[in-house]
């Protein structure tokens, strides 16, 4: 029973970290542009199929610092885009209220599935993990893959990163600036505009970089983009709307809890994440860190 | 009336070659009458788009035969296709819009909501629906309606068929469970598999089988970690894997570092045709047993079967056509053997003669019942292993059960009773 539910807790931080490698850039353009950008999981699958294409090129072998180094590549390109987007998209929805963002990127995730298609078609695709990450550790009853290991660790470097570049380095008491107050930052000197087109290219950064870890975690299909959208938006709206250290947090709390009821609970699989999110927001109407920066 | 019927079959038969026997009529003559068109409703955008796309070219194939053939009481086929998105409100307006354009003759439809949604709607609207996919037992049983026909295998048939194959090939096995997504027609599925499994074990293996209670995930779960544990721990040598697609490729990729598919014996993928093999490739497990719609493979020197793949070959390159496409052509066919038996394209007449209708497809006879409109026809499995090829796998072997042997006597607007008694 206590082998169970430790298997249990691991496979529902696994899932949070997953959530959470999404959400990060999601809450990064939140937090500073106040851009609900639905888009990401567009973004997301471009990184994932850029990763796989990427991989099929280089030859069967995948040795792990190519699989990391074409997930950098895919975060390098997507954030490329992210440059694209802001000047075609982002940049003209600063001003407006942000139900047309939300429709506005909403629109954008369609265009992207519908490109998606274009180049890569409709059939399923699947990518093994490199074989450093391919074996699986047991410890007692408890499962615990190699690569759930390794996405694990990477969501928690990504969220130190995150924390130490926005609380601890200059970079991020600028990006803090221009997120609290755009007019007084640029009174003081800071050239907001290029600060908010760098912020965007990070979330798209983190979007491609995402897909690129997460590509050998799931079947690709041009559904890809809609896959982990709603349970990032709850990580975010849970968190605190904008905050690191709220998606962070809600992310873990937000899956640990599905996956213990979609073990102890199998007859409402996936209907906990949701019940676990409206009971957070009740207990916590402002999310779990109103008021934290990013 | 055998004779009646092998007349008819060779007509269609000829056809297929050719499909010179449902022609008749001068160029001249066709020219001067309006063709005659039928409505494809399949899914042409949404997650399901892949097996729309295998719903239109298998249709299209058709039209084109037939019509290069000289058509159907001298007229053209036309095809007018309408996108579904495998959602039953759009289902229920793709529907309407092709009654409202004229088109009477609906075919198509892989997604047994939009098909129970449709279903209502087509006495009102003076329509057929003759259903190339949608699987749910409901339809020729408490939802039955006379104006929808099915030209492929129900769920219980397929299913049953599944479990009859699998109790003589795997008989020393004694127990069975399952991991299905959270939906009407998983669970209806894995119900008939039991059913299956409780008549075809003790006939052909001699003996019971356990049955252990399924899990249950979401449908378009994105991880199956919690499941795949729980199944390394239970004690049963059969897995039946109703999960589907993309669902079945993402489980079965985590289940790999588990070696789940080398706990059980054996893997039974009900419907997920070539997906699995061709995303797993090298990874595919060895051994799964996959349902499929049409295995091209069974049915060579059928005219009907190698026209279609050779058609179908040459338009997309693609050597392995999904079952779909034989479903879409199928469709066609059945509407162009009861067009030329009703001498109308009527409503009430097509109607008349699909019923007890039998004709000739890509995977051999089918024959419409009379009672609940149900085709009896074969039922397809395939059976894959990893291999050193550029495609990584292969087919290492298919089954062909005659429908008849599996399906239930027809119950029109009666529930289905199953036999899910866990021995």
């Amino acid at each position: 029973m206590l082998a169970d539910l430790a298997g249990v807790v691991f496979n529902g931080l696994f899932s949070a970290m997953v959530v959470f490698i999404f959400a990060s850039g999601l809450t990064l353009l939140f937090g500073v542009l106040r851009i609900l950008n639905f888009s990401q999981g567009g973004f997301f699958a471009v990184g994932a199929y850029l990763a796989f294409s990427l991989t099929r090129l280089l030859g069967p072998a995948l040795p792990l610092w190519r699989f990391l180094a074409i997930a950098v590549v895919a975060g390098v390109v997507v954030g490329a885009l992210g440059i694209v987007t802001e000047r075609l998209v982002l940049r003209r929805l600063r001003q407006v209220d942000g139900a047309y963002s939300l429709i506005a990127t909403y629109a954008l995730l369609l265009l992207v599935e519908g490109i998606v298609k274009l180049i890569w078609g409709v059939d399923v695709r699947s990518m093994e993990p490199p074989a450093e990450l391919s074996g699986v550790w047991q410890v007692g009853d408890v499962f615990m893959p190699t690569y759930a290991l390794f996405i694990l660790a990477a969501g928690l470097a990504l969220f130190v990163a995150l924390e130490w570049l926005l609380h601890h380095s200059r970079l991020g008491k600028l990006m803090q600036s221009v997120a609290t107050d755009p007019w007084m930052a640029s009174v003081l000197g800071v050239d907001v505009a290029r600060m908010q087109t760098w912020i965007v290219v990070g979330g798209f950064f983190l979007a491609g970089i995402a897909g690129g870890l997460l590509v050998p975690n799931q079947a690709l299909s041009p559904s890809l983009a809609g896959t982990f959208v709603i349970q990032a938006f709850g990580a975010l709206i849970v968190g605190g709307m904008g905050s690191v250290r709220g998606t962070f947090m809600a992310a873990i709390l937000l899956c640990v809890a599905d996956s213990l009821a979609s073990t102890y609970l199998p007859g409402v699989p996936g209907v906990f994440f949701y019940i676990t999110m409206a009971a957070l927001l009740l207990l916590r109407p402002q999310g779990l860190m109103r008021g934290a920066q990013l | 009336m055998a004779a009646g019927i092998a007349r008819r079959e060779v007509m269609v038969s000829a056809a297929a070659a050719a499909l010179a026997g449902v022609a008749g009529r001068s160029t001249g003559a066709r020219a001067q009458q309006k063709p005659i068109r039928l409505g494809l409703i399949t899914p042409l955008s949404g997650p399901q788009e892949i097996v729309g796309r295998d719903h239109l070219a298998g249709a299209t194939i058709a039209v084109n035969q037939i019509n290069q053939a000289g058509g159907v009481l001298g007229r053209t086929l036309e095809l007018e296709t309408r996108d579904d998105k495998a959602s039953p409100a759009a289902g229920v307006a793709a529907s309407k819009d092709l009654v409202s354009s004229g088109v009477n003759l609906l075919f198509g439809v892989l997604s047994s909501g939009v098909a129970l949604a449709i279903a209502p709607t087509l006495k009102g609207d003076d329509a057929v629906l003759i259903l190339c996919a949608a699987s749910a037992n409901e339809l020729t049983h408490e939802q039955f309606t006379p104006n929808l026909f099915r030209a492929s295998d129900e769920a219980y048939m397929r299913q049953r068929a599944l479990a009859k194959v699998v109790a003589k090939d795997y008989a020393a096995i004694n127990s069975w469970t399952a991991i299905n997504p959270q939906t009407a027609i998983g669970a209806s599925n894995w119900d008939s598999f039991v059913d299956g499994l409780n008549q075809f074990y003790p006939q052909e293996a001699g003996h019971n089988v356990e049955v252990i209670d399924a899990l249950t995930v979401k449908y378009g779960a994105t991880d199956y970690k919690n499941e795949i544990a729980q199944l390394m721990r239970r004690s049963a040598e059969g897995l039946y894997l109703g999960v589907y697609g993309g669902d079945a490729v993402t489980m079965l990729r985590q289940a790999a570092p588990y070696g789940l598919a080398r706990k059980f014996k054996v893997l039974v993928d009900p419907g997920s045709e070539y997906i699995v093999a061709q995303t797993l490739g090298k990874s595919t497990p060895v051994g799964l047993w996959a349902g499929i719609h049409w295995y091209f493979g069974a049915y060579r020197g059928n005219a009907i079967n190698d026209a279609l793949y050779d058609a179908y070959v040459k338009s997309t390159g693609n050597p392995f056509p999904a079952g779909y496409v034989g479903e879409g052509h199928a469709g066609v066919l059945a509407y162009a053997a009861a067009i030329q038996r009703a001498g109308s394209t009527e409503t009430g007449a097509v109607i008349g003669a699909l019923e007890g209708m039998s004709f000739a497809s890509c995977k051999g006879k089918r024959t419409f019942r009379k009672e609940d409109h149900q085709a009896i026809c074969d039922v397809n499995m395939v059976q894959f292993a990893p291999d050193d090829t550029a495609a990584g796998w292969k087919i290492v072997g298919y089954r062909v059960v005659d429908g008849a042997e599996s399906i239930e006597p027809p119950s029109p607007g009666k529930a289905l009773v199953l036999n899910t008694k866990r021995q």
